[in-house]
């Protein structure tokens, strides 16, 4: 199995989006710091958000243009609804995730405006209240809880498949410095060699 | 005759001695302030911040304090909190820097409460509303000819000057502090 280069770099740039943001939101509201600076990481939590949602429409627009790459369907059905299932949760999660944030920071009766990265304000798409305010955050933190155990199964089953399936479903996904790295150690370099 | 020549010749000896300059309030030069403060917020923890454009005056005595006057402008756009994001957000939101860029303290009355502090009754200007406030004041280094350093404590209201937004997410009170280093001036 083998992904296209674009495919990978949106699957890792995806994900250290998703993780960074998901480890950033727990630190902003959690960890012990001084307000000015859990101010300014609550805005980089917003724009890195909003690049989120943005990535993941492209992503999801080029897999239904492009992408025709996908892992062999596993030979059982309820493995198969299973990895429907987790594939329409992420999806889906990427997607609602930040849009629930979006609606968060939108209903927060501080009124804070929303600007990516300092260039420009971003629309609010829902007006401010505690009601909405009250709903929409824990839409969020619900949402990206579900997302973060998906994000674990996710992991898990790829680990299966390397370890236990033995397949190359893992290793395809891959940076391309992995192959060069298992080049075995008596084959010549035809780089140095040309070189020479 | 001679006897009244040499009672003003006394008299004049004796203001002499005493000094005309140790019974006048005497102007100081603010060299250095500081105006600080705090406030509580939930979820986003205290937030302290500092006002960088100060400028006072001071006219001070020591003998008698209560001939003493204080008068502080604080430009509100120049607050910091170590955030620039932050900074705008409570320039626009809480100050209306734009519509209000000064507040003021002009102080009324100087009370004696010991040797080193003195209670300052005055009228604070903040947000375009003017309420009279009384400032605990402790004085270090009193002397007409050496540098003061004044450091003061209060609590505000801010819903009492209008500023009601994000409440109650951001507390009301606001603890304020002003510190202020003073050499005599010419």
């Amino acid at each position: 199995m083998r992904w296209s280069g674009t495919a990978k770099a949106l699957h890792w740039t995806g994900a250290a989006l998703i993780l960074g943001l998901m480890g950033l939101g727990w630190a902003m509201v959690h960890a012990d710091m001084n307000a000015a600076l859990r101010f300014d990481l609550y805005q980089l939590h917003k724009s890195f958000g909003f690049l989120a949602l943005a990535l993941a429409l492209v992503w999801l627009r080029l897999m239904h243009l492009t992408f025709r790459e996908a892992p062999p369907p596993p030979p059982s059905q309820t493995e198969r609804r299973l990895v429907q299932a987790g594939r329409a949760g992420l999806w889906g999660l990427m997607i609602l995730a930040p849009l629930s944030g979006w609606a968060t920071a939108s209903a927060s009766p501080l009124e804070i405006p929303t600007l990516f990265f300092g260039l420009f304000k971003a629309p609010d798409v829902v007006e401010p209240g505690e009601a909405a305010f009250a709903l929409a955050s824990s839409a969020h933190v619900w949402l990206t809880a579900l997302f973060a155990a998906l994000v674990c199964l996710h992991v898990a089953a790829a680990l299966k498949h390397h370890f236990i399936d033995r397949d190359d479903v893992l290793t395809g996904m891959l940076p391309k410095w992995r192959k060069r790295a298992e080049r075995p150690k008596h084959l010549p370099d035809q780089r140095l060699e040309t070189i020479k | 005759m001679p006897t009244s020549i040499h009672r003003l010749a006394a008299v004049v000896a004796v203001l002499a001695v005493a000094g005309p300059a140790s019974a006048a309030p005497r102007p100081f030069d603010v060299a250095h302030a500081e105006v600080a403060f705090d406030v509580n917020s939930i979820g986003f923890g205290k937030t302290h911040g500092e006002f960088r454009s100060v400028t006072g005056r001071l006219t001070l005595d020591f003998d008698r304090p209560q001939n003493s006057r204080v008068d502080f402008t604080v430009a509100t756009g120049s607050v910091e909190t170590g955030s620039r994001q932050l900074d705008d957000y409570i320039r626009k939101t809480f100050l209306d820097a734009g519509d209000f860029p000064e507040m003021r303290f002009r102080s009324t009355s100087v009370r004696e409460i010991d040797g080193s502090h003195v209670d300052v009754t005055g009228d604070l200007t903040l947000h375009g509303v003017t309420r009279p406030l009384t400032v605990r004041v402790s004085v270090d280094g009193a002397a007409h000819d050496r540098p003061v350093r004044l450091t003061a404590a209060c609590v505000i209201s801010r819903r009492e000057f209008g500023i009601r937004e994000a409440a109650p997410i951001v507390a009301d009170e606001i603890a304020i502090r002003v510190a202020t280093q003073a050499a005599p001036g010419h």
